[in-house]
């Protein structure tokens, strides 16, 4: 039996007296794409932080591959295998397209301390980069400035920059947040041509593309899980249906 | 088309490349014509230049601004003086010793203060001089706080090379001419490029599994030891070490050489301290108050809006 990619056991983490992650345990299949939705402060982001590392929880573990990483750092999770998107776009604004694509190709070689070849000769991890951003539509932004870049370019950008590190687990916190239409059917589109090769745990308030990825769905209200399951059922849910979904639902 | 042709002339005069060539072609018309006076102070330029080149390092590609440069620099030149006293006079010798005791006094000072960020960063950094500073004005054995002078010049390779001003000079300027390669090297390195996006953001960098702590803390390091050198050659410019040398208006002029050369250009700080070491020399010799026209220097640079000397003078070309 092999273990979930990501496995998390009662994990629970407190502001004050606000209780933000209120008990989750939750496992992520080697293959699942898992979709956390919940409203506004739910404690979606946090959770997202903590998987990453970037948020220490006061209780439970994190366990990736079977492996407990809560006492690890960020830059060691991901080297584990762990990409993260974030919720409001980080980008290498004084970088170009091109660098921040092939900074995230760097970090998949593993190490920084390369003293005397010059980036720019480092033809193989620039094509690398250069074929991640061909594939989220960004192929002629190359030299742009990333900080000049439009929101939904960013957005893309930062997809590029998860793909290019071949991840194991890649960690989505509203990728498709402020991007048009059109753009959001492209990215969920890609997101979901990687279906398969890729884990997701992707955090989305747009109801279509999370009903198009998802294998499961998690549903967090107030720090808690209130319910998980596969998306027919978090459909038919009727007290999801009216705390969350709302009439509209699809 | 003058204009052009004036502003390709500025652009050419301010390349850093050009600054050192500049300092090299005066050593060599001082030591054609006998100007010792010149010969001192283009050695004097080429040494604080190469501190202050170490420091753009740390600064403006690491993004730490430290304001305790001058301890690397100090703890270089007692290395030279210490191992002088214990019969060490090689130069060969004394340089990689020189930097490896600066690199060695910025690695757990480093490790510390790296913990910090920003104002906090700053101050530690200055925290950790001073204490250099008042460590080695107790070390009565070296002069405590009045310095000692050095028993006599290094020699080379056995050979009393350096009893030559004229050789000394050459030693600095090649020196600030290796350093700037090197740095300029690792700087279009993976190293200098995983530097910058972590001066940028920081979080990015550390989630795509680059330790940033650990990069800038051998970026810091790395500084700390070229500046090592620095003060090693002062010392044998000198033959006088004392702990003045790590005094904090020192680690502020050499921060003023890095923002006037412009800190986001590694070698502008070249030209930076060629010009505090100029204005020094020549208002300092008129008056006391010198710092006043190094003030007025900065205040120039700012209100010309132009975020730089090099731009200053760009603009005045134009
Ligand atoms: N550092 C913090 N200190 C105190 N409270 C915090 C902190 N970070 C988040 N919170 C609170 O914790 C709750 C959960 O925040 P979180 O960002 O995880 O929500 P979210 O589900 O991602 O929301 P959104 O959909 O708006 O992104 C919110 O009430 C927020 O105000
Ligand atoms: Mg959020």
């Amino acid at each position: 039996m092999t273990a979930p990619i990501l496995r998390l056991d009662d994990l629970c983490k407190h502001y004050g007296a606000l209780p933000v992650t209120d008990h989750v345990s939750l496992e992520v299949g080697r293959h699942e794409i898992h979709a956390v939705i919940g409203p506004n402060g739910a404690g979606k982001s946090t959770l997202v932080g903590e998987i990453a590392g970037s948020i220490v929880p006061d209780h439970g573990r994190v366990l990736i591959d079977g492996e407990d990483v809560t006492g690890e750092s960020v830059a060691a999770r991901a080297r584990r295998g762990l990409a993260r998107v974030f919720q409001t776009s980080r980008v290498i604004k004084d970088f170009s397209t091109l660098d921040n694509a092939l900074l995230a190709a760097i970090a998949t070689d593993g190490t920084a301390f390369r003293f005397l070849t010059p980036v720019a000769g480092e033809t193989a991890t620039r094509e690398r980069a250069r074929a991640a951003l061909d594939r989220v539509g960004l192929a002629d932004r190359g030299d742009v400035l990333a900080g000049r870049l439009a929101h939904g370019e960013k957005r893309a950008l930062e997809l590029a920059m998860g793909l290019v590190q071949a991840p194991r687990l890649l960690l989505l916190d509203e990728p498709m947040a402020g991007t048009g239409r059109e753009e959001t059917e492209r990215l969920t589109e890609l997101l979901a041509s990687l279906a398969g090769e890729v884990a997701m745990l992707i955090v989305e308030h747009d109801m279509a593309t999370v009903f198009r990825l998802a294998d499961r769905i998690t549903v967090l209200i107030g720090g808690a899980v209130a319910i998980c399951g596969t998306p027919a059922e978090i459909r038919a849910d009727p007290t999801v249906r009216s705390a969350y979904l709302g009439e509209g639902a699809p | 088309m003058t204009r052009a042709l004036a502003r390709r002339v500025a652009a050419l005069l301010l390349h850093p490349a050009t600054a050192i060539v500049g300092l090299a072609l005066a050593v060599a018309l001082a030591e054609a014509f006998g100007w010792n006076f010149a010969v001192t102070l283009a050695t004097r330029a080429a040494i604080l230049a190469l501190a202050a080149l170490s420091l753009s390092f740390v600064i403006g590609q690491g993004g730490m601004v430290s304001f305790g440069h001058a301890a690397p620099f100090g703890i270089g030149a007692y290395a030279v003086l210490i191992a002088g006293e214990y019969g060490i006079r090689e130069v060969s010798l004394l340089l990689p010793l020189a930097f490896l005791a600066a690199a060695a006094f910025a690695v757990p000072t480093g490790a510390l203060a790296l913990r910090t960020r920003g104002v906090y960063f700053i101050m530690i950094t200055l925290a950790f001089a001073q204490m250099a500073y008042f460590v080695f004005a107790a070390l009565s054995a070296f002069g405590g706080d009045d310095g000692m002078g050095l028993a006599g010049r290094a020699t080379f390779a056995g050979a009393r090379f350096l009893r030559s001003d004229g050789n000394l000079a050459w030693l600095s300027v090649g020196l600030l001419a290796a350093a700037a390669w090197v740095l300029h090297r690792v700087v279009a390195a993976r190293f200098g490029f995983v530097l910058r996006a972590a001066r940028d953001d920081e979080a990015r960098v550390s989630a795509l599994g680059f330790s940033v702590y650990r990069t800038r803390l051998v970026a810091y390091a790395l500084g700390a030891g070229i500046a090592g050198l620095a003060g090693a050659l002062l010392a044998e410019q000198t033959a006088f070490v004392s702990p003045a040398l790590m005094n904090w208006h020192r680690s502020g002029e050499l921060i003023v050489m890095v923002v006037l050369g412009g800190s986001g250009r590694l070698a502008g700080a070249v030209l930076g301290a060629i010009a505090v070491v100029l204005v020094e020399e020549f208002l300092g010799g008129v008056t006391e108050y010198w710092k006043l026209g190094l003030g007025l220097l900065i205040l120039a640079v700012v209100m010309s809006r132009a975020i730089d000397l090099r731009a200053l003078l760009a603009r005045i070309a134009r």
